[in-house]
């Protein structure tokens, strides 16, 4: 029991990586920018580069098929480039970035009518699991089939949380930014979605 | 055993090490079982990755953006046109009223001073006011307030009795 108590309790380094406020001087990508602002094309690959896979990422688990997720991530630094000159410098640019996918994902997905059911099983096969390769015995590969089964059924919303905070380590604060929340109700929607997702999969174990 | 608290508010409770939220977990066996779901679930999010976007998403990227004019040129551009949108308007308008726009300016600052004159002279015949006869002035301002705050919820009240007698 105490081990399980102790789980709970936030580390000093989490604590610290929650409360970092980032200053100008720590931003990252901040000399790539100013170079791609003035027109180094070089420069905004290497800030693709850099950001391409959470982007594409985020953008995959919201859309859930590979196609419109690498199309909107492609559009996403399209659009990023273009309006470079808005970006605030004070601010991290992979969550600039992550914002301006996340919009055009749920822009997406206003416009879709109906939920294809043939996407979630495209979606297994692109999502892999982090440290498969080395900890392949840790986690079986059918519970991690199980539990990306029960993160399709969630809502766009439900997804985007846990992705943000689960898969792509970000803090509240960052997620609250992309998703321009107030940080205080980050902590709420991901346990919502955790526990829906918990009542899922226990849903699943039944059947 | 105390009534279980809603489990959101006991997690996040005790993971601000709220000593009854953690007493609660240590005796309440329902409450434990699923804090140990929730962390059992947080543990194999936390093992999920983004995947590799596809191998030449860059090169598609940097294709597609070789398409568009540099964010400085567009900038530049931008700037250009609404300048070049502003003169044409103010050259159009100038032909339109025979030349009478150019007289917009003068009479706009004829009108400030106009008024710069009324405020000054309004500030003075108050200050003047006030000097000899402070206590009058705020009797009668106090009650100007006063009567026109019954006046308006008189009305206020006559228009609801309207509104609800109305068909």
């Amino acid at each position: 029991m105490t081990t399980l108590l102790s789980s709970w309790l936030p580390s000093p380094a989490a604590l610290g990586s929650i409360l970092a406020e980032p200053t100008t001087e720590t931003v990252p990508y901040r000399t790539e920018v100013r170079a791609a602002r003035r027109g180094d094309r070089s420069a905004f690959e290497a800030l693709v580069r850099s950001v391409q896979r959470p982007v594409y990422g985020l953008c995959l688990r919201l859309l859930r098929t590979e196609a419109e997720a690498a199309e909107v991530a492609q559009e996403t630094f399209l659009r990023a480039y273009q309006h470079l000159g808005r970006y605030d410098e004070s601010k991290p640019f992979d969550l600039w970035v992550l914002a301006i996918a996340r919009n055009l994902c749920l822009d997406l997905l206003r416009r879709r009518s109906r939920v294809h059911t043939q996407d979630v099983d495209e979606m297994h096969e692109a999502l892999p699991s982090g440290e498969r390769s080395q900890e392949e015995g840790v986690i079986a590969a059918e519970e991690h089939r199980s539990l990306e089964t029960a993160l399709a059924t969630l809502g766009s919303d439900d997804r985007e949380v846990l992705a943000l905070y689960y898969v792509q380590k970000r803090t509240t604060k960052e997620i609250a930014q992309v998703m321009g929340v107030a940080p205080g109700t980050i902590m709420a929607r991901l346990f919502r979605a955790r526990e829906k997702l918990r009542r899922q999969m226990k849903t699943e174990d039944a059947q | 055993m105390n009534a279980c608290p809603e489990l959101e508010t006991l997690l996040v409770a005790a993971a601000e090490h709220d000593a009854e939220a953690l007493a609660h977990l240590r005796t309440c066996p329902d409450c434990a079982f699923l804090a140990e779901e929730h962390r059992q679930l947080e543990k194999d999010l936390f093992r999920l990755a983004d995947p590799l976007p596809p191998v030449d998403f860059v090169q598609t990227v940097m294709a597609r953006l070789a398409l568009e004019p540099a964010p400085a040129r567009v900038e530049i551009r931008t700037g250009l046109s609404i300048l070049a949108v502003t003169l044409m308007g103010a050259v159009l308008a100038f032909v339109a009223t025979h030349g009478k726009i150019g007289l917009l300016g003068t009479r706009a600052a004829s009108a400030v001073v106009a008024w710069r004159n009324l405020f000054f002279g309004i500030s003075e015949a108050l200050a003047a006011i006030w000097s000899t006869a402070a206590v009058p002035m705020v009797v009668t301002m106090a009650g100007l307030i006063v009567v026109s705050t019954l006046g308006l919820r008189r009305l206020a009240a006559h228009r609801v009795v309207e509104a609800r007698v109305r068909p």
